[in-house]
């Protein structure tokens, strides 16, 4: 085994996806040779453009069956290359693709494996990831002489700008397709909603601190005092068909950034603020102290939404006369 | 046709915390346990596909201490047809490969057809343990499952995987398969008192003594700790309306909207 990172690419229809400079900032705070791994075909323009954007060394892997996402072919490629030079991390993105594959290819490849991590400490070398959705952190190492598999939040560390660096090289290694039992038929595309979220300036989202259907009419209020606001909602309201998935903000939902966000009720899993962290001004309802949401929030109200939102709209009413 | 879903114990969503004396994770005292959310749409999910098809048999299964009893039964009581507990000691610490480890075994000639998971525990929001067990059977799998429809000769389910932002991919998979159930996919049910009943009065089977995990395949876990004080948020005090007078002002101040 070496002390090398490898990080693996994520691309869709022919373009890097820009998780990857996420995860190729996220290796470099943690030190060592970073080197990419990305898997396609044809996957040459994908490799150089990995190269040219963030300075590293790149392998890409083509194969016919890579030419779309499919869990089989990735583990059983990224395999192939890790039986002949062993990484000691492999950083894998934790989308809907890397978290699909990371753990498996761990117990294909006898490595440890470490989900969804959000920092890396360099002094002891461990790694940091939220559990109980963000009230505790945990810290992890995988065990010294041993390699692991690891997928990083998306966001956990800040890229530098594209072509800051001396393009890396390019090496292409061609892979027979391996024989798979998933078939990957098709893409769906998001329908289009009617709701959009991301031209609001203002977006009062609503969470499981409604407690009751009936407070969303509150929410709706409130929105519509704003002259672009709108209603947005954390996953389990959605989830629940108390409002539709239109108005679902985070990894799953929108990315918004609005002038304002106002968070009633939402303990702020980091799946909800990925969506909406960038917003100018976050304001959380939270009778929580202590909800991660505030790690986020420039501003808490401590105090039951449903007393609160109500002398909210009065008072908007009263001053604007 | 055979289900197996594998569920978890987790600490109620409400709940607050305190470090358990070896630092490593949350005490379990006064904790309110219940049935992992995502594993309550797995659940529903194979009872639909029971209710679809007729001749399905559905196994709960659980691991962890005396207390997740609780769960099984709860599992027994929204229709499963059988609850089995591997047990292991109290505070024990347990590795997404440790557990797929013992999953495994509990498998073996038993011949399931389908195997489903919630796609992650609230509790360590790993989302390994799934996709390890397909790993270790060599079988085929797919996460973050929001639909699902099975072909009449029951050979291959076609699935339907959430990505990113609303997106989707259908996915083709052979039996048996793994899969990984995201939040959404129905609405689970509420247990019939007839249900509760039997459920109540039901044997589980009972398995005792772990398979050991070779070296180097888990993760050492140091220490679990409170994330610091938010570096920005600052509290709105007073009464309600001066809380509700304080916070226009802030806006106005920060933004054009009011
Ligand atoms: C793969 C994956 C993708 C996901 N994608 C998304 C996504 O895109 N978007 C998303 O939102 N979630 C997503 N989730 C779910 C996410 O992990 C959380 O479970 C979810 O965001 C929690 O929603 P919540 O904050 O409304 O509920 P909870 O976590 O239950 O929080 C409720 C909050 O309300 C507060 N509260 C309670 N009563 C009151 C009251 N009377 N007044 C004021 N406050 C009160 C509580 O203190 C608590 O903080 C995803 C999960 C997974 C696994």
């Amino acid at each position: 085994m070496n002390k090398d990172i490898w990080i693996i690419a994520e691309h869709f229809e022919n373009r890097v996806r820009p998780v990857t400079s996420d995860l190729v900032a996220f290796a470099r705070k943690m030190g060592g040779e970073v080197k990419a791994v990305i898997l396609g075909h044809p996957v040459k323009p994908l490799a150089e453009d990995v190269a040219q954007k963030t300075g590293c060394e790149v392998t890409g892997i083509d194969s016919p069956g890579a030419a779309v996402y499919n869990s089989e072919v990735y583990r059983n490629l990224i395999k192939k290359l890790c039986e002949r030079n062993q990484p000691r991390y492999l950083l894998v993105p934790h989308t809907p693709l890397g978290w699909d594959f990371a753990p498996a290819l761990a117990v294909d490849l006898g490595y440890s494996s470490i989900s969804a991590v959000t920092d890396f400490n360099p002094e002891n070398s461990t790694f940091i990831r939220q559990i109980l959705n963000g009230k505790l952190l945990e810290e992890l190492k995988s065990p010294p002489g041993c390699s692991a598999v690891v997928t990083v939040m998306p966001g956990s560390a800040n890229p530098e700008p594209d072509n800051t660096r001396p393009p890396g090289s390019v090496k292409i290694l061609e892979f027979e397709s391996p024989p798979v039992k998933t078939r990957t038929i098709r893409y769906l595309p998001a329908k289009p909603g009617t709701v959009n979220l991301k031209d609001a300036e203002v977006i009062v989202a609503a969470g499981r601190g409604l407690k009751v259907p009936e407070r969303i009419e509150l929410i709706r209020e409130l929105a519509s005092l704003f002259k672009r606001g709108a209603v947005g909602a954390s996953r389990p309201l959605c989830d629940q068909g108390w409002l539709p998935l239109e108005h679902q903000v985070g990894m799953t939902g929108a990315t918004v950034s609005p002038k304002l966000y106002l968070a009633c009720g939402i303990s702020g899993a980091l799946q909800h603020t990925m969506g909406m962290k960038n917003s100018s001004l976050i304001v959380a309802v939270n009778t929580d102290r202590k909800a991660p949401i505030l790690q986020v929030a420039h501003f808490c109200v401590n105090t039951d939404l449903s007393k609160f939102i109500p002398v909210l709209i009065k008072n908007i009413r009263k001053f604007r006369g | 046709m055979k289900i197996l879903v594998c569920v978890k114990q987790v600490p109620e969503r409400e709940s607050r915390f305190r470090l358990d004396p070896s630092g490593k994770g949350y005490s379990d005292q006064g904790i309110n346990f219940v049935l992992n959310p995502y594993d309550e749409y797995a659940l529903e999910e194979a009872l639909l596909i029971r209710e679809r098809l007729g001749q399905v048999e559905i196994t709960a299964l659980s691991l962890g201490p005396a207390r997740v009893e609780k769960i099984i039964r709860r599992a027994l009581e929204l229709g499963a047809d059988h609850g089995a507990h591997i047990l292991t000691p109290e505070s024990y610490y347990l590795g997404p490969g440790e557990t797929a480890l013992q999953i495994v075994k509990f498998t073996r000639e038993r011949g399931f057809d389908l195997l489903f998971f919630g796609i992650i525990s609230e509790d360590y929001m790993r989302g390994q343990t799934g996709p390890m067990v397909a790993a270790l059977l060599q079988l085929p799998f797919a996460t973050a499952v929001v639909s699902e429809t099975i072909s009449d000769d029951l050979g291959l389910i076609t699935v339907e995987r959430e990505l990113e932002a609303g997106a989707r991919e259908v996915v083709e998979l052979p039996l048996p398969a793994v899969l990984t159930i995201q939040s959404g996919i129905n609405r689970p049910r509420y247990p019939r008192l007839t249900d509760k009943l039997r459920a109540r009065a039901q044997k589980l089977e009972v398995i005792t003594g772990l398979e050991p995990l070779p070296p180097g395949r888990c993760a050492e876990l140091l220490r679990a700790f409170f994330p610091p004080p938010s570096p920005a948020g600052t509290f709105i005090t007073g009464a309600l309306e001066e809380q509700a007078e304080k916070l226009i002002r802030i806006i106005r101040e920060k933004t054009d909207v009011l």
